[in-house]
């Protein structure tokens, strides 16, 4: 398991549009994907639990990834939340 | 018989097709261990229906090309699939011996609540979205048919207390005759998009629901206002006379389309379309439309989670300029405010919502959604000929302020070896009072003038044309209103400048004469007023019009202005257009 933290930059912050993203994005992978803002235990394929958390721009969350593609899980959550 | 506003023309006759179902009614009884796996599997063949009726609308939306309805199906299709949300049901249907619809309709109302209680106006509109989807699980789960306007079978009349601009968008127009809705006036979205689509609609109808009753044969009339139930045969039978005049005039007018807009003596004038987004440039190019008015971009910012960003508006205005093929496009920059809330721009409350915070003055003080759009609205200008419009000008403080950013944004553009129109044209709305009075120092500086007919007519009057204790007093044949007007065109055709018009008014077929005789160069209207214009210019002379200017200033009361003018139209056997 790799657990990363890292930056929220979407305008947005984790609203509706980019929830939407990242659910379809952990349907690509194998690996089990969660996050939370100061532990990472919420599923991020849960559109309505990442949105329930109602983390804005700027704001830190706790990533991790577990599974046989964890290494491009992680990343490609990494592009996905720190681009502007 | 029923009494509305009268929000869009015609006249129209089906089944009464009420947007409101039958109310679950929950189950809460305790089950037996024996019945858990039955309760689990009669929830997984809910979610797979629901999962099934979603995918339909979704591609009957995207067949129609309304991205942002798309947009709200694709939401809810996700949070159909949602584990947390089967999770919660499947754990309370195990732990607690409860039935399918018990178990569901907790967990919804458990999250919706989070949901209601987050700060964040976009994510308290997710708990709308939360409940629709509830909903249609909770009415598959006990088998109550769920009414669908995307794939209508019937003629019929929508009526509803309110209509939502994604009902709008999902509904099949084919077999929609006609609307009638509780709520909703002239420039509500519903009377927009029905005007757009040539339906027949009442809205700011009370009592319309308790009234109709599902399936009964009910008319709209959509010009006077009004909503006839209870037909009998004979009525139906007038009616449907006058819905076949209807259809055969507008055959008729079909047949002058690739004719100038051209008075016998030799005047030629535009006539623009008003369009919301660029999919209806379809539809101002079947009515013969020489150009776009009036893009509303506020249409871009509605019923979504947060602004369209840079890429995406550029598409929308480039769409347009290119499918109007070189034609001008005339683009609005948005007019958020007023009547038109967009929830995540966190427009706060005003005791006077028009005279507050809305459209020019927003994009002043949020100068970073304003240099978005105007990039976008930059860029797209190297694919068409397109001309931009500031509205709620009040000043000429604003105007140089608005011109003053754009200046700057083309020179990042430049910077950036990004192509756009350089010879791009600014212009204003006229549709403040002071503008129009001002009319002749902001001609000066603007390269072309609009004027905002429904505004400008609420403001000189001081007028809500939404509260009905005073929209009798609401006229734009008022003769101030009309002076104003006239002040507005003579200041512009004086400097040589264009002036057009994109309010209400300007597809009326009783003022045409008159804003003709004004020296009016361009119309704007609902694209299917076009046709009705053209026949009116194509049969009076500019010679005749003028005097008719004239003749109607020296009036003094609108009644008699509208008057004279009726029987202008029927002296020349142009009546029918009133219709």
């Amino acid at each position: 398991m790799i657990t990363e933290t890292m930056t929220v930059n979407r305008a947005e912050g984790l609203h509706a549009r980019p929830a939407g993203e990242l659910v379809q994005l952990c349907k690509k992978f194998q690996s089990e994907i969660k996050m939370g803002k100061t532990a990472a235990n919420i599923p991020a394929r849960s559109i309505l639990a990442i949105m329930a958390m109602g983390i804005g721009r700027g704001e830190k969350v706790v990533v991790s990834t577990e599974g046989a593609d964890e290494r491009q899980a992680m990343d490609a959550v990494k592009v996905l939340l720190e681009k502007e | 018989m029923l009494k509305g506003i009268a929000a869009s023309p015609g006249i129209g006759i089906g089944k009464v097709y009420k947007l409101a179902d039958e109310e679950p009614v929950i189950d809460r009884s305790v089950i037996g261990e024996a019945a858990v796996e039955h309760e689990i599997a009669r929830l997984e063949t809910a979610v797979a229906q629901s999962k099934r009726q979603l995918e339909v609308l979704l591609q009957n939306v995207l067949r129609s090309g309304s991205k942002d309805a798309a947009d709200i199906l694709e939401a809810h299709l996700m949070i159909l699939e949602d584990p947390m949300l089967q999770d919660n049901t499947v754990s309370g249907i195990r732990d607690r011996k409860i039935k399918a619809e018990n178990a569901f309709s907790t967990a919804v109302d458990g999250l919706t609540a989070v949901f209601e209680q987050i700060e964040d106006p976009y994510l308290r509109e997710r708990a709308a979205d939360l409940k629709d989807v509830g909903s249609r699980v909770l009415k598959n789960l006990l088998g109550i048919p769920i009414k669908d306007v995307s794939s209508l079978e019937e003629a019929v009349i929508l009526v509803a207390e309110d209509i939502t601009p994604s009902q709008m968008a999902a509904a099949d127009k084919r077999y929609v005759k006609g609307i009638v809705a509780e709520k909703g006036g002239l420039t509500s979205h519903t009377a927009i998009l029905a005007r757009m689509h040539e339906i027949p609609a009442v809205l700011g109808c009370n009592n319309a629901m308790a009234a109709m009753q599902h399936g009964e044969i009910a008319a709209v009339d959509g010009t006077q206002g009004i909503v006839e139930i209870q037909l009998q045969e004979d009525r139906i039978a007038v009616l449907e006379e006058a819905i076949r005049r209807q259809a055969e005039a507008k055959t008729a007018l079909l047949k002058i389309k690739n004719d100038p807009s051209e008075t016998p003596d030799g005047h030629r004038i535009e006539l623009f379309a008003n369009i919301g987004k660029p999919e209806d440039v379809a539809i101002a190019l079947e009515n013969g439309a020489e150009g776009v008015g009036l893009f509303r971009t506020e249409f871009l910012f509605m019923d979504r989670s947060s602004e369209p960003g840079e890429e995406e508006q550029f598409q929308s205005y480039r769409q347009a300029a290119e499918g109007m093929a070189g034609k001008t496009v005339i683009i609005r920059t948005l007019d958020a405010g007023g009547d038109k809330d967009i929830p995540y721009l966190g427009l706060p409350k005003e005791e006077n919502p028009f005279l507050g915070w809305r459209a020019i003055r927003i994009c002043l003080d949020r100068t970073d959604l304003f240099r978005t759009q105007l990039r976008a609205i930059l860029r797209a200008s190297a694919y068409g000929s397109i001309w931009i419009m500031y509205p709620m000008i009040a000043s000429l403080k604003e105007l140089r302020k608005a011109n003053d950013v754009l200046g700057e944004v083309k020179n990042q553009l430049e910077l950036e070896g990004i192509p756009y129109d350089k010879g791009i044209k600014a212009g204003i709305m006229v549709e403040i009072p002071s503008a129009a009075v001002m009319a002749d120092q902001l001609i000066r500086e603007a390269d072309f003038f609009s004027i905002g007919t429904n505004d400008l007519t609420q403001y000189a009057l001081a007028v809500d044309r939404g509260n009905g204790k005073v929209s009798h007093l609401y006229d734009s044949f008022h003769p101030a209103v009309l002076r104003l007007i006239q002040n507005t065109i003579s200041a512009a055709r004086k400097e040589g400048k264009t002036v057009g018009m994109c309010g209400e008014l300007a597809g009326s077929p009783l003022a045409a004469v008159l804003l003709l005789g004004m020296g009016l160069e361009e119309f704007s209207m609902s694209p299917s007023a076009i046709l009705k214009i053209k026949k009116i210019v194509r049969s009076i002379d500019l010679a005749y019009a003028r005097a008719v200017v004239q003749k109607v200033m020296a009036l003094e009361e609108p009644e008699e202005i509208k008057a004279y003018l009726g029987r202008i139209l029927k002296d020349l056997k142009l009546d029918y257009l009133l219709e």
